[in-house]
């Protein structure tokens, strides 16, 4: 009898306890949102409140909920953007958390002073710096550092190449493709850097100095056709390669007319 | 100034002002809808001892200006009179939340939500389900997951 009665008791103190009619639960899901919305003022508590049952779960699923905890942590940029109610184009929640997570590395980030360094050089000793590595490259000291033994692939001068191919061209005549072929780019024969055909070249020194401009000054002087003769007109040739003007390097004004030369 | 007769679901029957009783959009729609009556409108989803917390609710607040503004609504917070007013226990606090939903009365409604809200803010989810006897009902499996996902957000 007495076992028996400590049993109903506890049984229906569990049925009390267990019963959702006496929980939060009985509420309908609006209602419940509406209270979410008064609590949609940090990430963390509608977070927690998800963790709490499976109907939380979905329930703070809810854009809106997310919409108005943007809203209220941004209300500057919230006020600019509209929530989309016809399609949904923001997942609220993902960006409310991803904004969130931001947020919390921003605070590990340290806004400490950077150190001055007074061994760099100013700007204004950089190009007598540049002058004097160009020197020193000519003769390679053991000792110095190796970005100035830095070398590239050794680039034929502009100048020289294209003297050498207006002599070839010159038979305009001749029907022999060989006549025309462009000379060897990659032959290192001719340099007129002034540091003589060296290859070890620092990578900011300029290709020629104020010497080599006179030498083309007075090359396009002796033979002032080179620069001056208009481009063969085809098109895709006008266009695509000496834009105007025959260049030597390029084979194709040349072919075209010595092609109109033989026809002629 | 006229009264308005209500009937709870347990047959109890309530003499209000009128204007009081308008403070629920529902009655006040039913008394436009049927006009001048001698007969006590019923109110089957609200209890006599809800339906009295609720008239005297209205009766308080009779002469306050309706806010249609969602935001100010939100943000204001509960005054001292309602504070005191919601101090009841949790299963009558949710009945005349239910009945405020249900009578259509939304200033008690957000009173009501406002109050469990404070009581649920700054409490983690095991303290929900102790304060609001709410069973966890995920598995192992979905509780390990949830918890990896919010890993992040514990250290506040």
């Amino acid at each position: 009898m007495y076992l028996g009665s400590i049993f109903v008791f506890f049984s229906l103190l569990f049925f009390f306890i267990r019963n959702p009619f006496f929980s939060m639960e009985r509420l309908p899901d609006e209602i419940i949102l509406r209270i979410a919305s008064f609590i949609a003022t940090t990430e963390w508590q509608l977070l927690e409140l998800e963790k709490v049952s499976t109907k939380l779960r979905c329930l703070i699923q809810d854009q809106t909920l997310w919409y108005q905890l943007f809203q209220q942590n941004f209300k500057n940029w919230g006020y600019h953007i509209p929530y989309a109610f016809r399609r949904q184009l923001i997942d609220w929640r993902a960006f409310v958390i991803h904004l969130a997570k931001q947020k919390r590395r921003s605070r590990s980030l340290t806004f400490d002073f950077v150190p001055d360094e007074p061994s760099l050089d100013p700007v204004i000793n950089r190009k007598r710096k540049i002058h004097e590595l160009a020197r020193s490259s000519s003769s390679p000291s053991p000792s110095s550092p190796s970005y100035k033994n830095l070398t590239r692939p050794q680039e034929p001068n502009f100048v020289d190449n294209h003297q050498h191919y207006i002599r070839d061209s010159t038979a305009l005549s001749s029907t022999d493709d060989s006549l025309y072929t462009m000379p060897d780019m990659t032959s290192a024969s001719i340099d007129l850097s002034p540091h003589g055909p060296s290859s070890s070249i620092p990578l900011a020194e300029p290709s020629f100095d104020r010497s080599s401009l006179r030498h083309i000054f007075t090359r396009r002087l002796l033979y002032p056709s080179v620069f001056k003769t208009p481009c063969c007109g085809h098109q895709s040739c006008h266009s695509n390669w000496c834009g105007g003007y025959w260049k030597a390097s390029k084979s194709c004004c040349t072919r075209r007319l010595s092609l109109k030369a033989i026809r002629t | 100034m006229s009264n308005v007769r209500l009937l709870s679901s347990d047959n109890e029957e309530f003499v209000v002002q009128k204007e009081v009783a308008e403070r629920s959009v529902l009655i006040k729609n039913m008394l436009e809808d049927v006009g001048e009556t001698d007969s006590a409108i019923p109110l089957p989803n609200v209890t006599a001892k809800v339906l009295k917390k609720v008239i005297e609710w209205c009766d308080h607040h009779s002469s306050d200006p309706v806010t249609t503004d969602e935001t100010e609504r939100r943000t204001t917070d509960i005054d001292e009179w309602d504070q005191k007013f919601m101090e009841v226990d949790q299963e009558t606090l949710f009945d005349i939340i239910l009945a405020a939903n249900y009578l259509d009365i939304k200033p008690l409604l957000d009173v009501g939500c406002k109050t469990v809200a404070n009581m649920i803010k700054g409490k983690t989810a095991e303290e929900i389900r102790k304060i609001f006897n709410i069973v966890n009902d995920f598995t192992p499996e979905e509780e390990a997951q949830i918890r990896k996902e919010n890993e992040w957000a514990e250290d506040r």
